[in-house]
Order: structure tokens, then sequence, then C-alpha cells
């Protein structure tokens, strides 16, 4: 097979993963960065907050759609994400955002028609519809347990510990309060200052966590490599498994993993293909640091332990489906 | 916010991280270099990113008597620079792509990827009805496609392509491939591509050394992909292998 690589094959490896993917990552950000600030300074406390419908399932499903009109991938949604949740609007709407915009964003369903174009498999429309309907049940799922926490006060006991499945994307009650402070005064010249150094704040927030997903993801790349990743677990217990941990561990962007995954996984596993598309996009190495640094690590745990199992489950389904059909 | 007092350190950091990273960003793209790292579709993007670095910095540089409030933790200006300095390693080591490439495992199995994208007539339909082909440029991804798709049409005729030698341990012996790095998104997709050739002293010849090929296509079956049932591909019986430079632009952009 492949020649088996020196040490310095592998740290050319990782050398070339890390830089490229740095370079593709970092300006996806600063530009979710920028918008979120933007966001931020123009539009009053409030005003999105009045945007969404007000009752969960309603605007659940807004937040779900959302993504459609972003062309970014999920290095800038968790940005977006957050100030969403820092506007006021409910977290099981951030996370359907959150989850759902690195699928339907229109680059990642282009280059899903176009990777899978003449095979006879509907990719694009399987991966959008096992995407929301992952997104959706995860969306409720954070929904629900918010309510039962307000409820039960064995619940808000573990959420105040930081055990409960909550997602609290915000964390800067100070910065948003220097915003809506002297915001009727503000010149031009200002609202822009105050842009950029919002922005900086978040990019210095996030970046760093980037960087060390981008690390662990390119090391695991030059040190175990995908070949050895489709080997080691292609067989049992099978390709859904395969697909999500190969997802997982690459970290590649939305806008491009389709053509990665029909040379990984097609003809051989049309399963593990989807099941790469669906997972990748919402969760990987790389978004999990990135996210930890968001929502603390305690509650990553409590994400990936529900989202992996329900996101293999939600492919097989709409997948057995279409194969019935 | 905390009120202004002495030159702070901590923001002048951020000011130069800022600065560093956004003239990064942009000399990469003006001064080329970013092809063995990200697809060029992709310049535009990383240029916006540069840009809004820059601005950043500019607004980072009207607070340095402000103290960095949370999340201006050292761990951010560690891991900035040490990107940036990981990368111009990179590109100052130059030949690392094919250590990339080989990295791939998945790459073999492009060669099933047929290219679906447009129906009507190019210049590589063209080019498959006469009788030799030149891979080159971006002709060779459409003419790649098209060779893998039917081989067996391909047969007879000539072929020239420029390649860099890599030898496989399960190919027969006096046999490589001259292979390509292909890049869907950035270097963390990079595989490899290319035609398993035989004759001259291809048995002989040294991994990485980049080499031109002149041939004859006929068939061979075998499992390029790994893993799979052996299938029908395309083999170059070589005429001619010399020596060649390494093109300016060596990976494949579909």
């Amino acid at each position: 097979m492949s020649p088996a690589l020196g040490i310095q094959e592998k740290a050319g490896v990782f050398l070339a993963t890390f830089s490229g993917l740095a370079l593709e990552t970092l300006p996806f950000l600063l530009i979710g960065t920028l918008l979120a600030s933007v966001m931020a300074v123009l539009l009053p406390l409030g005003t999105l907050k009045r945007l969404f419908p007000s009752r969960p399932l309603p605007s659940i499903l807004f937040g779900l759609v959302l993504g459609a009109f972003l062309p970014v991938c999920e290095c800038a949604t968790i940005p977006l994400a957050r100030r969403l949740r820092d506007e006021g609007i409910p977290e099981s709407t951030a996370l359907a955002f959150l989850l759902a915009a690195p699928i339907v964003n229109p680059l990642s369903i282009i280059s899903t028609v176009v990777a899978f174009r003449g095979t006879g498999l509907p990719m694009a429309p399987l991966r959008l519809a096992a995407g929301l309907g992952t997104a959706f049940l995860m969306a409720l799922v954070l929904e629900i347990s918010t309510q039962w926490r307000r409820a039960s006060p064995v619940a808000a006991s573990l959420g105040a510990r930081g055990l409960g499945v909550a997602l609290p994307l915000g964390r800067s009650g100070a910065r948003r309060a220097a915003i809506e402070a002297g915001r009727e005064k503000r010149g031009l010249v200002q609202t822009l200052g105050l842009v950029g150094r919002t922005c900086a704040d978040d990019f210095f927030d996030s970046s760093r966590y980037l960087i060390l997903g981008l690390l662990v993801a390119a090391a695991l790349r030059a040190f175990v490599g995908e070949g050895a990743l489709k080997e080691g677990l292609a067989t049992d217990p099978g390709a859904l498994f395969s697909g999500s941990v190969a997802a997982y561990v690459l970290s590649l962007c939305s806008t491009a993993d389709a053509f990665v995954a029909r040379s990984l996984f097609f003809p051989e596993s049309s399963l593990g293909a989807l099941a790469f598309l669906v997972l990748g996009p919402m969760l990987d190495i790389k978004n999990t640091i990135l996210l930890s640094g968001v929502v603390g690590v305690k509650r990553i745990g409590p994400l990936l332990a529900i989202l992996l199992p329900l996101s293999a489950a939600v492919c097989y389904v709409f997948y057995a489906f279409w194969a019935a059909l | 916010m905390a009120a202004q007092g002495r030159l702070s350190v901590g923001r002048l950091a951020r000011v130069v991280i800022l600065l560093a990273l956004g003239l990064l960003l942009l000399a990469l793209v003006i001064l080329g270099g970013v092809d063995e790292l990200i697809h060029p579709r992709s310049r535009a993007w990383v240029m916006a990113g540069g840009l809004i670095a820059l601005l950043l910095a500019l607004a980072e540089a009207g607070r340095l008597r402000h103290a960095p409030g949370p999340g201006g933790g050292l761990s951010a200006y560690l891991a900035l620079p040490a990107a940036m300095v990981l990368g111009i390693l990179y590109l100052q080591s130059g030949g690392l792509a094919h250590g990339a490439a080989a990295g791939g495992a998945s790459a073999q199995a492009y060669q099933s990827f047929v290219d679906s994208r447009d129906r009507e007539e190019t210049r590589a339909d063209r080019a498959m009805r006469g009788d030799r082909l030149v891979l080159e440029g971006d002709d060779y991804w459409p003419l790649y496609g098209r060779v893998f798709m039917d081989p067996q049409a391909a047969r007879g005729k000539r072929i020239i392509v420029q390649g860099f030698v890599y030898h496989r341990s399960d190919l027969p012996p006096g046999h490589l491939i001259v292979a390509r790095n292909l890049m869907w998104c950035c270097a963390a997709d990079v595989g490899v591509i290319g035609f398993v050739l035989r004759g001259g002293e291809a048995g002989t010849l040294a991994d990485n050394a980049w080499i031109e090929v002149e041939g004859v296509l006929g068939t061979m079956d075998f499992d390029l992909a790994g893993g799979d049932e052996p299938t029908l591909i395309p083999l170059i019986e070589a005429s001619r292998i010399a020596p060649a430079e390494r093109p300016a632009s060596a990976t494949i952009f579909p």
C-alpha cells in the first residue's frame, strides 16, 4: 500500500495540514466575529429577539432555516450563535442555528450536489434532511431540559454545577453593557471603533481554542492517518460509527467535505458517507475545542454524548426511508 | 473596561498579533504561496480575513492604555504566532507537499471519481477523440477523469504527463505511479492521484523525484483504491522517462 512515513514526513503532513486548516478557518472566524459584532453594535438590545417567534417550537424552526442565508462554514457560526444567545434568543434556537447552519448554507448544498452527481444517490437532500432532523431534535432536547430545569429544584441544582444539558453561549454581560451605554450619542467613527473593539475581543476569546483544535486535528491526521481511520473503523460496529468518527477526527470544512466523503466512503458505504456529512459540520475536534471555550468544558460532554448517537440514528432512519422507496 | 493608565503590554501584543496575522494573510494571497495550502477559490476569503485583521489591529491600537479584558489570556498570544510560524516554516521548506500527499491514504480512491460536472463537449472531449493526450495545466483533471472513466477507450493513445514518483509496495516490480497532489479545499484533504506506469527505469527512480513520461496507454487490473476488488485501470507503457522541473502549480484543483 502507501509507503510508510518517516518522522520527517509526518512532521511535514502535520505542518501542511495545520497551516492549511488555519488558513481555511481563521478568515471565516474573523468574518463570523465581525458579523456578530456588527449585529451587537448596530442593533439595540432586544431588536433581534423581536424578529424571532416567541414560542419555542417556531423559534427553533426559524433558527434552523436562518443558516440558509449565510454562505459561511461552521467556524463562522459559533460567534454568531453566541451573539444570538447574548441578544436574548433562547438557547435552544441558538443551538438549532449552530448545528444546522453549516449544512443548510448554500455552499455546502452546492458542493454536495456536485460531488455526488451521477452516483444515483440523492446525497444533498439526504444530508439536508438528516442534518435538519438532528439539529431539530438536539434543540428540542435542550428546550425540554431547560424547561425541566426551571421547574425542578434538583435539575436546577445540577445545572448550577454545570452538569445539566445547557448551552450558555454568552458570557459577556459586561461587554454587552458597555455596548449599550451611550448608544444614542455615538457617531459613525465611534460606532465603527466599537465594532472593531468588540470584534477583536470576540476573536481573541475564540481563536486560541480554534488553534488548539487545529493542532489536535492536524496531529491526528499526521500520526494516525485517515487511511488508518478508514481501515480501522469501517468494519465493526458499522459504517455509521466509521463515518461519524472519521468526520469528528478529520475536522474538514463543511463547504468541501462532500468530495472527501465521496472518495472515502462511496460506493462501499453510502450510509458512512451520510454520517460523515451530517456530524462533521455540526461538531468535530476543532469545533469541540472552540465551543468548549464558549460553553465550558463540563457542558461539552453531555452535548457530545447526545449528539453522536442521535445524528447516527437520524442518518440511519433517513437512509433506510430512502432505500425503502 | 479598565480605566486609562499606562501603556498595556497585553494590548500592544494584541495589536502586533493582529497586524502580523493580517499582513501574513494578505501577503500569502498577493505574493502567492497559498496554492500548496488552500484551494485558489478560497483566496478571496483569506484576503477578507487579512483585511479584517488589519482593521481590528487599528481598533486595538486606539485603546493601548486599556488593559485587555477577559479573553486576553496569554494562550491567545502564544497560539496565533505559533500558527504563523508553523505556516511560514512549511512554506519555506517547500518540499513537504509530498509528505502530505502520502499521508492521505484515501487519495487513491480519487481514481474512481468521474468528473460529471459537464455533459457538454469540452476541450477534454475533443482531445479524447485524438490519438495524443497531453495532461498539463487545467487539462489534467478533466482528461484524467475521462481516461479513468473508460480505460478501454483510451487504449493505444499516446500520453505525455508530468508528476512525481510514487512507489507502492503492492504494485508489481518495475511499476510506479506518476503522481500529482489533488486538493478539494485545503491541505487537510490533499491526496495523491496518478497513472501507473511501467517500462524504462521505472523500478529504480527515487520517490518524489519529478519526471516527464511519454508512452502508450494500456490497461491493467489493479486495486488502486486499496482494500477493494481489482478493477480495470489505465497503465502507461513508458517509452521515455525524463527528469523534469517541479511545475509552478504542482497541485491539481478540481
